[in-house]
């Protein structure tokens, strides 16, 4: 493998453009061409980082992770416990598609402000390019301090993106973006050190050390180092942070407005990337760390990412604001990803990875149609603008594309994620292909009247922009910032690429989910190693085999409310392990049980 | 030289430093030579500390019984000290032509108390110690500036240092009356003795550990040291004075009002606690600092939240932040793993205190920075949100420094505040594994911490939100000085630094952490050799010792 650390790089480069911008005092647009530059080089990293992996992407296979690099950050010695706190970054097939999409959409938002924004330059490009490197940082990191510095980061940059640029109440939303989400992730902080403290109790290559490496701390759990309540709180802790960013009903309070209010760009990598920044934290931490609750706490998850998959509609449906009818959908959109996440099948977990890289791109796209006529218009309201299929046809082709998209059609993105995430939804309950998940058809009923709520509101703001009378407010289109009454050449150039990785991913998702698999597969192994381990904590402390099977016997006879045929079943059903062990349970034992 | 010489040799540096310093105020020209020469003795010092602590190579140093050094006493001149240059440096504009030396003479003995609270191994040096610190920063807020205002701090600040000073002695009286001896730890050369104890360490180690812990006259002499000490730390229930005297001084006096008290507070509450071997865990001390470690925090952001004006909310967020040091104290050094300062609160609250030291004074300073026109001819230092207002468009590294200190204070990545707050939070959490009584109250005062975080950031955003948000207003210009330019870049570079970088800084603080553990450990060695009831643990300690 590559000795360059690719990974290193990708991080350094657009910091060092930030730093670059805000040192120099260049004209206007020398920074644009800079910054876009910057986040060209970026990209033309990832795409040599992506060549490694597309070679070595055999390795992916039982949760390795390629383009690894480790180094020490804080480390002390000299003491029972030492201190080891890393930079260790590396990739794996769920941060693959996350990055690549971060990384094709920044750009292209840098681009979409060359004339959205007016004002302040230097601090505004520099902002974007360390939010940027902040978000490629979630995505690589390793150790979950890095993750956590990240995540926090990306608050920052967004902070000022809104309250500086956003529209007039944006230092309200600024201010509400900000402390909402830092509210939340600053129980996550707590959760972090406990975890970084049990893990100092993991014996890795024979020594301990206080430590947030993912790898050891993925190990607490077939360590038994948390215990069942532990890992409940633990896993509210973190709910607190991720829950907040997704946003998860009822937390998405904040959403609309921070959408609204931002400028076109930062609403693009809200919506695209930070929100995702969650969802990913939650399978990243949450569900393979605290397996037992993920699963205990699996139907109250469940609960909740489907009210907001139908409240999110029909938010959405009454919005006269094209901006904020977005935003909720994404409320809704987001949803369906917990939906997926939480149904613990392969097909509902590679959905939901999926659904996460396919929002970003039709949403991301969205608002930046949003934000071009905004631009032209200065309104989003549906009563002030109709009819512009006529007077801009190339805008009406991509917006009815992303809207398709969004939706769902088959043969673009988002219908593969979505079918993914239903069937896991749907099959959740049953346990034919290993265990059963927390969710069921209960569940898949209503999330599916989602997808029909999505066409309903999507359809009716094209039918209200689109079709119908000509209608435009007074003073017709704005052409100051060198714009033409239909999408301009570079506004095109901005849009075409994310339609073609939109068509891609619909037709032809197969090599992406070929990455995910290997990584997901683990995460899931986890979650079922539970049921297993309701089986081995029966037999705990008993030495040979006849001993564990009067033990199981002992078991099994306490609950003698049960009929014991049924409790045998749902044993051998739980923990492939457990079955042959009820087949082969010999005669005299079978006895006892009766 | 004699041994007590050599030992506080950096101490009397200073003190011949500020004599000097007073001298040079007698010149009628008007020049920068005070602030020049207390730099110079302060490096000096620092110098000076330096060859000291490789001479001693990581050893404790008993010269008479009341003087006592080691590696904690290195580090907290070390820190003191540097902050004390970057004090300086940022003073340089402060005072009137006429008081020059007075006040350059009043910082350096300020901060030879600072040290001295370290040193002290005698509950009347400690006392005097800590009036050394408070003493010269009465006059110092009075000498900063000609507004009534600072005139109004200075009294208020006189009155109720001196209240909580009494109080002090009062709690020591106590102690004193508990042990029958002043000295706080004795080098166990002199055989012991049947009642007649050389040192309250060795009396606290001479009997049963609950029954020490429920002595009353200990009791009763903790609490109410404990209660003087919240002056000087600014907490509970002792911060009424907070705001009125942070905003009353000038700026650069104000942030160092922040750090040296504070640091002489925590330094005495961690003399405090190790003469009874930080075995707080069942006596009414731990619900004591609990309540007040849990009551600051709250207060103080609360109050804070309130504010407007900005030196008054930096006033609360300080009496906040000594919520948080508190905390990582109440941990305690933790039995398993003092090693770190993940799980080593004293470890945890030096290294947090250096970084405050720098974050809060640079926080200040930009204050301090960006002039207004004051009440009379002369102008001051910013200190309402709407001066701040629009700054960042006209001095965009100025507001990034202001920028780096208060996301520092808030706790955010990317600078030292966030690894301090990792490191307290996290030893609190280690330390429910040693008090296993008190686990949910644990993890209840880090919850409570976190929350407070929390708020924290919302009033520190007002600051940021204003420095970058608003439109520019005409009136506030920026001032010349550049020594607090330097001071001010110095302070966002560490603040920065204290995150890239932390290493030294955690292995010195892990270093000056032990002693504050370990020398409990000597004494119970000398006592139980003479008793001779625990043999082999006596031997085990010996030999991890040297």
């Amino acid at each position: 493998m590559s000795s360059m650390p690719l990974l290193s790089i990708l991080l350094a480069t657009p910091v060092f453009g930030a730093i670059v911008i805000f040192a120099t005092n260049w004209d206007p647009a020398t920074i644009r061409r800079f910054a876009l530059g910057m986040s060209v080089v970026t990209l033309a990293v990832a795409v040599c980082a992506l060549a490694v992996f597309m070679q070595h992407t055999g390795d992916l296979s039982s949760g390795g992770q390629l383009l690894t690099e480790s180094h020490s950050w804080v480390s002390s010695d000299g003491a029972a416990i030492p201190l080891r706190l890393g930079y260790k970054l590396g990739l794996d097939g769920i941060s693959m598609p996350l990055m690549l999409m971060t990384l094709l959409l920044t750009p292209l938002a840098i681009w979409a402000s060359f004339t959205s924004i007016q004002s302040r330059h230097r601090e505004y490009y520099a902002l974007m390019l360390l939010l940027f490197g902040a978000m490629l940082g979630v995505f690589c990191a390793r150790d979950l301090l890095l993750f956590y510095v990240c995540f926090e980061f990306t608050l920052i940059p967004l902070y000022f993106l809104i309250g500086i640029w956003g529209g007039s109440e944006r230092q309200k939303a600024a201010n509400m973006f900000f402390l909402y989400t830092l509210a939340g992730s600053m129980l996550t902080f707590a959760g972090v050190l406990y975890l970084g403290w049990k893990a100092s109790s993991v014996v890795h290559d024979g020594a301990r050390a206080f430590t947030f490496d993912f790898d050891i701390i993925y190990m607490l759990h077939a360590q038994g180092g948390l215990s069942a309540t532990e890992q409940w709180w633990l896993f509210v802790a973190f709910f607190a942070g991720f829950a907040i960013k997704v946003p998860l009903f009822p937390f998405h309070t904040w959403l609309p407005l921070a959408h609204v209010e931002a400028p076109t760009a930062g609403s693009v990598i809200l919506a695209a990337v930070l929100l995702k920044l969650g969802t990913y934290g939650f399978l990243r931490v949450s569900m393979p760390v605290f397996p037992n609750a993920a699963i205990e706490l699996g139907p109250v998850m469940g609960v909740l990412a489907v009210v907001g998959v139908v409240y999110g509609a029909l938010a959405a449906w009454v919005q006269t604001d094209v901006k904020r009818l977005v935003a909720y959908s994404s409320v809704s959109h987001l949803g369906f990803c917990l939906l997926g996440m939480f149904c613990m099948k392969m097909a509902g977990l590679t959905g939901s990875v999926l659904y996460m890289v396919n929002h970003g791109l039709s949403t991301g796209a969205l608002f930046l149609i949003v934000g071009m006529i905004y631009e032209r218009y200065h309104t989003r309201e549906m009563d002030q603008i109709g009819g512009l299929a006529r007077k801009m046809p190339i805008m009406a082709f991509f917006l009815v594309f992303f809207t398709m998209s969004s939706i769902g059609l088959p043969g673009l993105n988002g219908f593969v994620s979505e079918f993914l995430v239903l069937i896991g939804t749907f099959i959740s309950g049953r346990t034919d292909s290993g265990m059963a998940g927390p969710l069921g058809v209960g569940y898949a009923i209503p999330a599916a009247t989602g997808i029909l709520l999505g066409a309903i509101y999507m359809l009716y703001m094209v039918r209200r922009v689109l079709f119908g009378p000509v209608k435009e407010p007074g003073h017709g289109y704005d052409s100051s910032g060198g714009l033409t009454q239909d999408l301009t050449r570079r506004e095109v150039s901005i849009l075409a690429p994310i339609a073609l990785a939109c068509i891609f991913l619909g037709v032809y998702p197969k090599p992406v989910i070929d990455w995910m698999e290997p990584s997901l597969s683990p995460v899931l192994e986890r979650v079922a190693n539970v049921h297993m381990e309701d089986w081995h904590r029966a037999t705990a402390g008993v030495e040979s085999d006849d001993a564990a099977y009067s033990a199981l016997a002992v078991t099994l006879a306490d609950s003698a409310d049960r009929s014991t045929l049924d409790i045998v079943r749902r044993d051998g059903e739980a923990a492939p392990l457990a079955a042959p062990i009820a087949i082969h349970m010999k005669p005299d034992d079978s006895e006892a049980l009766r | 030289m004699s041994a007590i010489v050599e030992l506080l040799l950096p101490e009397i540096l200073l003190c011949v430093g500020a004599i000097g310093v007073l001298f040079l105020g007698l010149s009628k020209e008007f020049s920068s030579r005070a602030v020049v020469w207390s730099v110079l003795f302060l490096a000096g010092a620092m110098f000076a500390t330096y060859k000291l602590a490789i001479a001693a190579n990581g050893d404790e140093v008993f010269a008479v019984a009341s003087l006592h050094t080691g590696p904690l006493t290195h580090y907290v001149r070390m820190i003191a000290f540097a902050i004390g240059i970057l004090v300086v440096l940022a003073c340089k504009h402060v005072p009137e032509a006429e008081e020059r030396g007075e006040f350059f003479s009043l910082i350096l003995f300020s901060f030879v108390g600072l040290s001295l609270t370290a040193i002290a191994n005698d509950l009347v040096l400690l006392f005097l110690a800590l009036e050394l610190v408070s003493v010269p920063t009465y006059i110092l807020i009075g000498l900063s500036r000609r507004d009534i205002r600072a005139q109004e701090a200075a009294g208020k600040y006189f009155f109720l240092g001196a209240f909580a000073a009494a109080l002090t002695l009062y709690g020591f009286s106590f102690i004193y009356g508990a042990a029958g001896t002043m000295t706080i730890f004795s080098a166990g050369t002199v055989p012991f003795q049947q009642g007649a104890y050389h040192s309250i360490a060795e009396w606290f180690a001479a009997g049963n550990v609950y029954d020490r812990m429920h002595d009353p006259l200990l009791i009763v002499g903790f609490m109410l040291s404990l209660g003087g000490l919240a002056f000087k730390l600014a907490a509970v229930p002792l911060h009424y004075y907070v705001a009125d005297v942070y905003q009353g001084a000038a700026s650069p006096i104000t942030g160092m009002l922040g750090f040296v008290p504070k640091f002489a507070g925590l330094i005495a509450i961690m003399h405090l606690l190790s003469i009874v071997q930080w075995q707080i865990a069942d006596s009414s001390v731990y619900w004591g600092i609990w309540i007040i470690a849990a009551a600051t925090m709250t207060i103080g952001n609360s109050l804070a939240f309130m504010q407007y004006n900005v030196k008054r909310m930096l006033a609360y967020s300080s009496v906040a932040h000594s919520g948080y040091l508190l905390m990582a104290l109440l941990a305690g050094p933790g039995a398993s793993g003092a090693g770190s300062p993940l799980r080593n609160g004293v470890a945890a609250m030096l290294f947090y205190i250096a970084i405050y030291g720098a974050m809060n004074l640079g926080a200040f300073l930009v204050l301090s920075w960006f002039r207004k026109p004051g009440t009379d001819d002369s102008d001051e230092s910013a200190e309402m949100l709407e001066d701040l207002a629009g700054a960042a468009r006209r001095h965009p590294w100025a507001s990034l420094a202001l920028a780096v200190c208060i996301l520092g204070l808030m706790g955010f990545p990317l600078t030292g505040g966030f690894l301090g707050k990792l490191y307290i939070f996290s030893s609190v959490l280690s330390a429910t594994a040693d008090m296993q009584a008190h686990q949910t109250s644990l993890i209840v005062l880090v919850v409570i911490g976190a929350i407070n975080a929390a708020v924290g950031a919302a009033y520190y955003l007002r600051i940021i939100a204003s420095c970058y948000w608003r439109e520019p207003s005409g009136k506030v210009t920026t001032s010349t000085c550049m020594g607090l330019r330097v001071a001010l870049a110095v302070c966002a570079i560490v603040v920065v630094l204290g995150f890239a970088w932390p290493g030294q800084l955690i292995r010195h603080s892990v270093t000056a952490a032990k002693e504050g553990i370990d020398y409990p450990r000597v004494m119970r060695f000398h006592t139980a050799d003479s008793h001779s009831s625990h043999p082999a643990e006596s031997v085990d300690l010996a030999r991890g010792r040297r």
